[in-house]
């Protein structure tokens, strides 16, 4: 399984010289595994993503999204293959209570804010609601996903292929005794506490021995808000270690995080993991191979 | 007249080292006029930053007043609306205007801090942050502070109402046409007028010369079509403004280089850039 970090930023895309090398596009992963191409969340990342797909003239393309806050779905008007006529997009996520997805994502391209609409691309674009922790299959590839705590409706993706595994945990909140999410039920105490208890063991399902976990790590502890629906470095990686995993990657850099500063936190979790997990840093163009 | 510019890139913000000479934030230029009024042309990614900056000084505390001038409502001139934090200061005040549409302005105001897509506090809904007042602007003149503002719908994309302004202070004149093309004499009239003996034009010049004819009525104008307005109105100084996000900054150079020697100085928009007009 081949995994490449197209957008690491969370929030918005990043243009300054100061956060260039880990990078300033939102989230998009690029993964290649049992000859399928499959995409984890379409923030501005996907843009680079989408050309690379459509120059090697991949006709079919798999959208995972975790959820659809700007910068996880703000580059999707901008993703090449959405032009080709001959290719077809598959874009996956959690059902959404009162909106379909497909609305969701043509309202972004209304004529008023973007000037092609979802139904005049070329492609064929085919939008597929996943049930809470249902497993799917893309090819050979095993998907299961899980709601997280984060506003909204967020699901984080856990993908198999012949015995490897990746997690991406990202956007969510590993610690806050809120339940964040819409629609969760949680409205006695009770309900809330139990509701937590079932997303914590949600990211721990997902997480369990994986090869490589994406995670958010959008905050410092001394930023931290339990409100916002994001996690620190030491939330990452005590599940990490709870879920037994190989290899941390932080990500959703919170945006004002400089290259010198985002060193600085890897160099000091690095420190605290005590060689249990392998901690690095999510960083544009990163390549690795599970 | 001062102007700065804080983002010069168009439809899409593009975070990489060979965009980084002339940046990669979405449009938004910030003016301040003699009397101190400041008017913020439209509210792409790059008003994050300037919001940083008015954070430091009156915004912070509540006491900051703005007119924020949109050309249009596509993604790349209103996408930093939501992390505009000087939004969130009670005691600030804000005017956003933008053209007279087929939908209100405030609808899709609103429609961009929808939960669904954005977890940010809607400061539309007025008990939140700052004062904001909408106004729908109809073609015509109007003043802001020691400024007249001449707002004229230029020719862009299907179903959006799209302007270009023409900021006027004493001497000083500013013309912002950051989207626009030109399908014929009757479209590039408007333009014109607004452009006639400005200091500075900042002009659409999405596509290079070659590029345009394989994108002919997609909306935007080339560096060409730019030049040719400049020249005919007789500015002061152009600077090529929207760039394509695959131009990087050799492509951005060539364009420059392309055009000098018209008897007026030919840029290209930089983030960071200011100029001083009328003095």
């Amino acid at each position: 399984m081949r995994v490449e970090f197209r957008g690491v930023r969370g929030s918005f895309p990043v243009c300054r010289p100061q956060c260039l090398r880990y990078g300033g596009n939102t989230p998009c992963l690029q993964i290649e595994a049992g000859g399928e191409a499959i995409l984890i969340d379409a923030g501005t990342g996907i843009r680079a993503a989408g050309k690379a797909l459509a120059a090697r003239g991949v006709g079919e393309i798999h959208l995972l999204i975790s959820h659809t806050h700007w910068d996880h779905v703000q580059g999707f008007p901008h993703f090449a293959p959405l032009y080709q006529r001959d290719a077809q997009v598959r874009v996956y996520s959690l059902r959404h209570p009162d909106t379909p997805l497909r609305r969701i994502f043509a309202d972004q391209q209304r004529q008023v804010f973007f000037p092609v609409l979802l139904e005049q691309v070329p492609a064929r674009v085919e939008f597929i609601e996943v049930e809470e922790g249902e497993d799917f299959a893309i090819g050979e590839v095993r998907v299961r996903c899980r709601r997280l705590n984060h506003p909204s409706v967020t699901g984080g993706y856990r993908l198999e292929w012949q015995g490897r595994v990746l997690a991406y945990v990202s956007d969510v909140d590993l610690s806050s005794d809120l339940v964040l999410g819409e629609g969760m039920g949680a409205d006695t105490p009770e309900e809330r506490r139990r509701c937590l208890r079932q997303l914590a063991e949600a990211a721990r399902d997902l997480a369990h021995r994986a090869d490589l976990l994406v995670c958010d790590t959008f905050f410092s502890p001394e930023e931290y808000d339990p409100t916002w629906g994001h996690s620190r470095p030491e939330d990452a990686l005590r599940l990490a270690r709870e879920a037994r995993v190989r290899r941390l990657a932080l990500f959703h850099h919170e945006p004002h995080r400089s290259d010198a500063e985002l060193d600085q936190v890897l160099a000091h979790y690095r420190g605290q993991s005590q060689g249990e997990v392998e901690l690095l840093a999510a960083a544009e163009g990163l390549v690795l191979n599970l | 007249m001062r102007v700065t510019l804080w983002g010069a890139r168009g439809s899409i913000p593009t975070p990489t080292p060979a965009n980084a000479g002339y940046g990669g934030n979405t449009c938004c230029a910030e003016v301040r006029t003699a009397d101190g009024t400041l008017v913020i042309l439209d509210g792409g990614m790059g008003l994050h930053w300037l919001g940083r900056e008015l954070i430091q000084d009156g915004f912070g505390e509540g006491q900051g007043e703005a007119h924020v001038l949109l050309s249009h409502t596509h993604w790349g001139h209103i996408q930093g609306i939501p992390f505009f934090t000087p939004l969130l200061v009670q005691g600030n005040h804000f005017a956003l205007y933008g053209p007279k549409g087929s939908a209100p302005l405030q609808e899709l105001m609103q429609e961009q801090l929808r939960p669904t897509y954005c977890p940010v506090p809607n400061f539309f809904n007025e008990r939140i942050g700052a004062a904001i007042e909408i106004r729908e602007l109809e073609e015509g003149a109007f003043q802001i502070g020691s400024a007249r503002i001449v707002a004229r719908r230029v020719n862009h994309a299907p179903g959006v109402a799209c302007f270009a302004y023409r900021l006027e202070e004493g001497p000083a004149v500013l013309a912002y046409l950051p989207d626009v093309e030109y399908l014929s004499k009757a479209q590039r009239k408007p333009a014109l007028e607004l452009a006639r003996g400005a200091d500075l034009l900042l002009h659409d010049a999405h596509y290079t010369a070659a590029e345009y004819p394989r994108h002919r009525g997609q909306g935007h104008a080339c560096d060409r079509d730019a030049v040719s307005l400049a020249q005919e109105a007789g500015v002061g100084c152009l600077v090529l403004f929207h760039h394509h996000p695959d131009h990087d900054d050799a492509c951005i150079d060539a364009m420059v280089a392309a055009h000098q020697g018209h008897g007026f100085p030919v840029e290209g928009g930089r983030e960071g850039r200011t100029y001083t007009l009328g003095e």
